[in-house]
């Protein structure tokens, strides 16, 4: 074996987990969950099946669990977390860093079932059929999902600063990635 | 030619799942279409913008308990299953890891601004690249003939000018990957050999920068890895291995008389020694 292809797919987790969720600890320890379950259901996986999928599919589960349950326990909670700016791999010049910010931004303020479409596209490059599998619904949903996410990021490029409104609610523009939006959650 | 281009297909277009027809008739369409252009180049850019934001995330050093967990799931799925080579569908991943794993090289990739010397910093990347998955290779394996057909045709694609890889058999040494890269200039290829002693050899290929223009080959030392480089005019080419300097140089030549640009009447195909031609075909599985 030359590429070290598990090590890639845990990579690509990390990055994954990080932008959806935007907090590094918590995404490392999404990681981590997913690990330890592929662990103990290793003898589910069957070779030569598509182990990028098998691990991205586990990890989307675990994440659904961890939302309804804190959906579960929400009432109480400040929906004030989740705002904390994450840090850049290495943007090069001002420009730069300011557009990746505010796409960073723009990520942030669209739907969560959008950001996870596009960032299994159009970051790890995945088939929307891949996609679909992974995310479990059906590929029609994924190329919405696709459609009005990409065109949500662009207007809010367009006019960083503003609040996107199309798909977003005023309580979930103002909470971002918190709790309060995974209140939308349809699935 | 069909030009009715529906919205999906636009999208399908920026994630590279169309193919080469529908990709022409997308691209036709978008000449003729301003604002549908300008939409998918930002769509382009969001997802380039992505990569660079999180690719980092994932190239950190992992947590002791990811570490331990990646170490047994490894053992228990098998270390012989994992016969992932190069892929579309990884190319992205590979590439990303790559990217974030080679450092400085990051900064390189998405900087326009040309200050570093280009030749020296294609060696550096070379050399990167081939430190980063020596490191990594293993176990023998074998690189395709599909593998290296659609990596050729993905390769062709991207420096716009067709490319033979090389064929060092003759040196003892047969291609075991071949992956996609993004560099400071374009996106390049890592082409890696292996001989019977299990030593490594790759052979990196980029756009030439600046339009075409050439350099002969001339040794450069990064560290402890020596290196070949050359400019033949569409491509920039480095040869890097742990391998004493004359027989470096060999493969190096061997390496340069495949790449070279047939010349009338002396095609490639016709000259013993080389591979066959790969079928003209386009990966349309994905669309």
């Amino acid at each position: 074996m030359l590429q070290p292809a598990l090590e890639d797919h845990i990579a690509a987790l990390r990055r994954y987990a990080r932008a959806l969720l935007g907090d590094r600890i918590e995404a490392e320890d999404l990681v981590q969950d997913c690990l330890a379950r592929a662990l103990s259901r290793a003898h589910l996986w069957r070779p030569g099946s598509d182990l990028r999928a098998w691990l991205f599919t586990i990890l989307h589960n675990i994440h659904v669990n961890n939302v309804r349950s804190r959906h579960a326990r929400l009432a109480s909670v400040d929906a004030s977390e989740g705002r904390s700016w994450r840090g850049m791999s290495a943007p090069p010049d001002q420009d730069t860093r300011l557009e990746l910010r505010d796409l960073e931004r723009a990520l942030d303020r669209i739907p969560e079932e959008q950001r996870q479409v596009l960032l299994l596209v159009g970051m790890e490059g995945m088939s929307y059929d891949e996609a679909a599998r992974i995310v479990g619904v059906p590929i029609g949903t994924i190329m919405s999902r696709v459609a009005r996410g990409r065109e949500a990021l662009r207007r809010y490029m367009m006019h960083p600063g503003q609040e996107v409104e199309d798909d977003l609610e005023p309580a979930a523009a103002v909470a971002g990635r918190g709790a309060v939006r995974h209140l939308r959650r349809v699935k | 030619m069909d030009h009715s281009i529906n919205e999906h297909e636009l999208h399908l277009y920026v994630d590279g799942h169309l193919d080469e027809a529908r990709r022409a008739a997308v691209e036709a369409y978008l000449e003729q279409h301003p604002e549908a252009a300008a939409r998918v180049r930002d769509y382009v850019q969001q997802n380039e913008m992505m990569r660079q934001l999180f690719g980092a995330a994932g190239a950190v050093p992992r947590t002791e308990a990811q570490e331990r967990l990646l170490r047994r799931l490894e053992r228990r799925l098998g270390r012989s299953r994992f016969h992932i080579l190069w892929r579309p569908a990884s190319a992205v991943a590979a590439a990303l890891v790559m990217a974030a794993a080679l450092g400085a090289t990051v900064t390189e990739l998405y900087n326009s601004d040309n200050t570093v010397e280009p030749r020296s910093s294609f060696a550096d990347t070379a050399a990167r690249v081939h430190s980063f998955y020596a490191s990594a290779a293993s176990e023998p394996t074998e690189f395709g003939a599909d593998a290296a057909a659609k990596l050729n045709t993905q390769l062709d694609k991207r420096l716009g000018a067709p490319v033979r890889l090389p064929d060092l058999s003759q040196k003892g040494f047969s291609m075991v990957a071949g992956r996609l890269l993004p560099t400071s200039d374009g996106v390049a290829a890592q082409l890696l050999y292996r001989d019977k002693a299990g030593r490594l050899v790759t052979v990196f290929v980029g756009p030439a920068n600046g339009g075409p223009r050439t350099a002969a080959m001339r040794p450069v030392q990064r560290q402890d890895l020596s290196l070949y480089t050359w400019l033949d005019g569409r491509v920039d080419v480095a040869v890097v291995g742990g391998l004493n300097g004359d027989e470096l140089r060999g493969i190096a030549e061997a390496a340069q008389r495949s790449l070279q640009p047939p010349a009338p009447g002396d095609r490639p195909e016709d000259r013993p020694g080389n591979p066959p031609a790969k079928p003209p075909q386009h990966d349309a599985s994905r669309t």
